[in-house]
């Protein structure tokens, strides 16, 4: 069978599914809570004072304090590690939760291409998380007219879209591996939630995938965004191949 | 000779400390119902899914179409059809829906999931959600999802659990329709044997894991080495006899049943009569399919 076609019959099995809600709630319940702090504190978010006061985290204009602003004060780091766990867990659930693994698996597919289609599905979804976040906050830097380049978003949303890929892989393997679907979900809320803790160190910062996305804020001199999307493309691939070997050596109970 | 379609050689599948599959030798027959009989635990779900390439076994060789499985894997599930215990389908879908998933993975066209609909009667209930069904009806969408690729071979492993008596008295029907409607072969298994007895033509029997039987339904009753119900005015007297000549036996009520052991029936009755037992009814009976299959699987005590 084709990848095409198990890509598809992976597709429709979302129809009606909370899936792609979510997948586009998330972004604008960020972009809701960011047009609110913004609405109440732009007076000060926005003054020179506090774009120094930023200086010592490498963030030097307006637009960077916007990123900031987004990406830490408003946890969308969280917020997006958070819904990747989520979608990666609901794409394993639906074949833990009636047993469809069997059923899938008893039939003349390849397995790296059953295993590559979940991950790609989790990967579009992270994909539109990101695109979507970019979007919102160029609509926002527009609303409330903050000065400076476009360039520093775009770079944010590029640095993104290479942390996240160890998150997906990752994700994607335990939530795979694991038959309790709660226990995935388990471990990846406490490293979503734990990335703050675990950015503390910066050998962890680089090697916990749900560390390196918060460290894609591109500050200073962007050097930490771009150690930490080497660091997500790497875990990204690694863990992807793990999984891959995994599930095909894997018995079908 | 008729063909095998299924054959496996020493099949067997360990679990940490736990065989679960003792070296099998299984065949079955093209064109044939064969149904894979045992108690709970007994090691069917692990043949058939080794059958199926789901769990890989620990020695010995599965060859499906006279083709070795670990090689041909593609090949032969392409020509199979499997429903393996309980359905699976996605809940949040219809059952069209669900088989359209089916059809477009096997990239078949679409036109099949009406054909399947119809013989397995949910034409009707095409665009209810799957969840919404009855256990019934998910069997038969199970099956629907099985047959959608016109296999040669389908599996069907305990298609009747949890199904109420009209429930087992359909699937029964359409699984005996099935060989005559797509000339395909079938395996069949359950802890039933009422169940299988009604569907099947060959049988194997397994139990812990060791395959006790395998052959036709008719070679299974000739099994049946015949029992010898006596009944004497003075039964105490009567097992004191059989004790004192070393005969093995139970009682049913009043009555005896010996198990002769290789002794001629007019033999036995001489040693009661000469021991001056009043005997009035002296009987060989046959045992029950049923009764031979609890004597093969050793009472068809669960694991």
């Amino acid at each position: 069978m084709t990848f095409t076609s198990i890509l598809k019959s992976e597709l429709m099995k979302y129809k009606r599914s909370i899936l792609w809600k979510g997948v586009f709630f998330i972004p604008v319940l960020s972009f809701i809570l960011l047009s609110m702090d913004l609405h109440m504190r732009y007076s000060f978010l926005m003054t020179d004072e506090h774009i120094k006061s930023l200086s010592k985290f490498g963030i030097y204009d307006r637009v960077g304090a916007l990123i900031y602003e987004s990406h830490a004060a408003t946890l969308w780091f969280v917020l997006l590690n958070l819904s990747i766990v989520v979608v990666a867990v609901i794409v394993n659930y639906m074949e833990y939760s009636e047993k469809t693994w069997k059923q899938l698996m008893a039939r003349p597919v390849e397995r790296s291409k059953v295993y590559l289609s979940k991950w790609i599905v989790v990967l579009a979804a992270a994909f539109i998380l990101v695109i979507l976040n970019g979007m919102f906050l160029i609509i926002i830097k527009n609303l409330f007219h903050v000065q400076g380049s476009y360039n520093l978003i775009l770079r944010y949303i590029g640095f993104e879209l290479c942390t996240i890929l160890g998150v997906v892989s990752f994700q994607e393997f335990i939530s795979c591996y694991m038959e309790n679907s709660l226990a995935a979900a388990a471990v990846g809320f406490a490293g979503s939630i734990g990335a703050y803790m675990l950015a503390q160190s910066k050998l962890l910062s680089y090697l916990v995938p749900y560390a390196n996305v918060l460290m894609a804020m591109p500050v200073g001199d962007g050097s930490d965004a771009c150690k930490a999307a080497f660091f997500g493309i790497v875990s990204g691939i690694l863990w992807l191949v793990i999984g891959i070997l995994e599930f095909n050596r894997r018995d079908i109970k | 000779m008729e063909k095998n379609i299924v054959e496996t050689v020493n099949l067997t599948k360990s679990f940490k400390n736990f065989n679960a599959v003792k070296g099998i030798n299984l065949s079955v027959k093209k064109g044939r119902v064969y149904g894979f009989l045992g108690p709970n635990g007994a090691g069917k779900s692990t043949t058939i899914r080794m059958l199926l390439g789901l769990i890989k076994p620990t020695s010995g060789q599965v060859r499906v179409f006279g083709k070795d499985f670990q090689k041909n894997r593609m090949d032969i599930l392409r020509r199979v059809g499997s429903l393996v215990e309980a359905p699976s389908y996605y809940g949040n879908l219809t059952a069209y829906e669900n088989l359209r998933v089916s059809a477009e993975l096997l990239e078949l066209d679409y036109k099949y999931i009406d054909e399947v609909l119809e013989v397995v009667k949910l034409t009707e209930w095409k665009d209810r959600r799957a969840s919404k069904f009855s256990l019934g009806m998910k069997q038969r969408l199970g099956i629907a999802q099985a047959l959608i690729s016109k296999p040669e071979l389908l599996i069907l492993d305990e298609p009747t659990n949890g199904l109420d008596p009209s429930g087992i008295h359909e699937i029964r029907g359409l699984v005996k329709k099935l060989p005559k409607l797509y000339n395909m072969t079938v395996i069949i298994s359950s802890h039933n044997l009422s169940e299988i007895e009604l569907v099947a033509d060959d049988i194997g029997i397994i139990n812990r894991g060791n395959m006790l039987f395998q052959g036709t339904l008719e070679e299974l009753h000739s099994k049946s080495k015949g029992q010898i119900c006596i009944g004497a005015r003075d039964p105490k007297k009567l097992k004191n006899t059989l004790d004192s000549c070393g005969y093995e036996y139970r009682t049913e009520g009043k009555d005896v049943l010996l198990k002769p052991r290789g002794e001629e029936p007019e033999e036995i009755l001489r040693q009661l009569v000469l021991k001056d037992n009043r005997v009035f009814k002296f009987v060989e009976v046959q045992k029950s399919l049923e009764e031979i299959f609890l004597d093969l699987t050793g009472g068809g005590e669960n694991i």
